[in-house]
């Protein structure tokens, strides 16, 4: 039989589209009071964990960067090494977990330990934007809500992951 | 891509994380010491202020592009106006624990109340 090669890329493309219009309709959701101002969702995390299960880490990190690139596009550079030093730290999570860890972790935890390291590659970028490793004092309330938003999304992947599925199959030439 | 929707290990690791910022949490609020706000800007400490013992309104205006204004006032700090887009630091709030921190990445400039043994050194 034979392997379409377009497939991975034609599919990646899709799934770059769908991170950036759930990263842009999070961005509508006004502030909630008393979490971290700043803080988002993170949704599109959605589409980089089903990429980083199904077309392997160097698709995942592509949607990461191409995500990040829109960020800089209508934030400005700061919002970009944000989006950027937590998109990658989360893709490889996402990545090696899935690969490694299904046995002990379902998707609610993988996607819990994603958005964890989001925060986490962002506070890193923080230390490095400001010189001051002050910002960590932000580590209590970006854990909690890490953990909160991860609990979200990893129910909500599991709900959209046969629908994902389904839109893979499409790529695939031969039926 | 089979994978359960949620295992025991997904509880317990949540579980784990939350425990862990609620004690560093702890950590942070009950640092011995008065309220010492601490600004650092472009990682230099250009501020230490003893909000306890503050008697005057202090206003700091960040020499960054853009460039943010801090002001301590009553025994609280906080970003009073920033040029950044998104204003983050600014809906941060007033800040009066100590652990407290706002921040403004575009102006590199950070906020945060310490527990003034921490920085024994410098007094």
């Amino acid at each position: 039989m034979k392997q379409d090669r377009n497939f991975a890329p034609a599919l990646c493309a899709v799934l770059c589209a769908q991170a950036i219009a759930l990263n842009f309709l999070e961005g509508l959701i006004p502030e909630i009071p008393f979490l971290p101002p700043g803080a988002k969702p993170g949704f599109s995390n959605i589409v980089t964990m089903f990429a980083a299960g199904s077309l392997g880490l160097p698709y995942a990190l592509t949607i990461a960067f191409v995500k990040s690139l829109f960020t800089f596009a209508t934030r400005g550079f700061t919002a970009f090494v944000m989006s950027f030093s937590g998109g990658m730290l989360s893709c490889l999570a996402g990545y090696f977990l899935l690969k490694y860890a299904s046995k002990r972790l379902g998707y609610t935890g993988i996607s819990v330990v994603c958005a964890l390291c989001h925060n986490l590659g962002q506070l890193i970028a923080s230390v490095f934007i400001t010189g001051s490793g002050m910002t960590f004092y932000y580590a209590p309330f970006l854990i909690i809500f890490g953990v909160i938003t991860g609990l979200i999304t990893g129910v909500i992947f599991s709900a959209v992951l046969p629908a994902l599925l389904k839109q893979a199959k499409h790529f695939k030439a031969d039926k | 891509m089979k994978n359960k929707i949620i295992r025991r290990g997904d509880i317990i690791l949540a579980l784990a994380a939350v425990a862990a910022a609620l004690i560093l949490l702890i950590f942070q609020r009950t640092s011995s010491g008065g309220r010492v706000a601490v600004v650092t800007v472009n990682s230099e400490v250009i501020a230490r202020i003893n909000l306890d013992e503050l008697s005057e309104k202090t206003v700091i205006k960040t020499d960054t592009e853009p460039s943010a204004i801090i002001v301590a006032e009553n025994g609280e700090i906080y970003f009073e106006s920033s040029g950044c887009k998104d204003k983050i630091c600014v809906k941060t709030g007033r800040l009066t624990h100590k652990g407290d921190t706002a921040v403004c990445l575009p102006a590199r400039a950070v906020v945060s109340i310490s527990g003034s043994d921490v920085d024994a050194i410098t007094y």
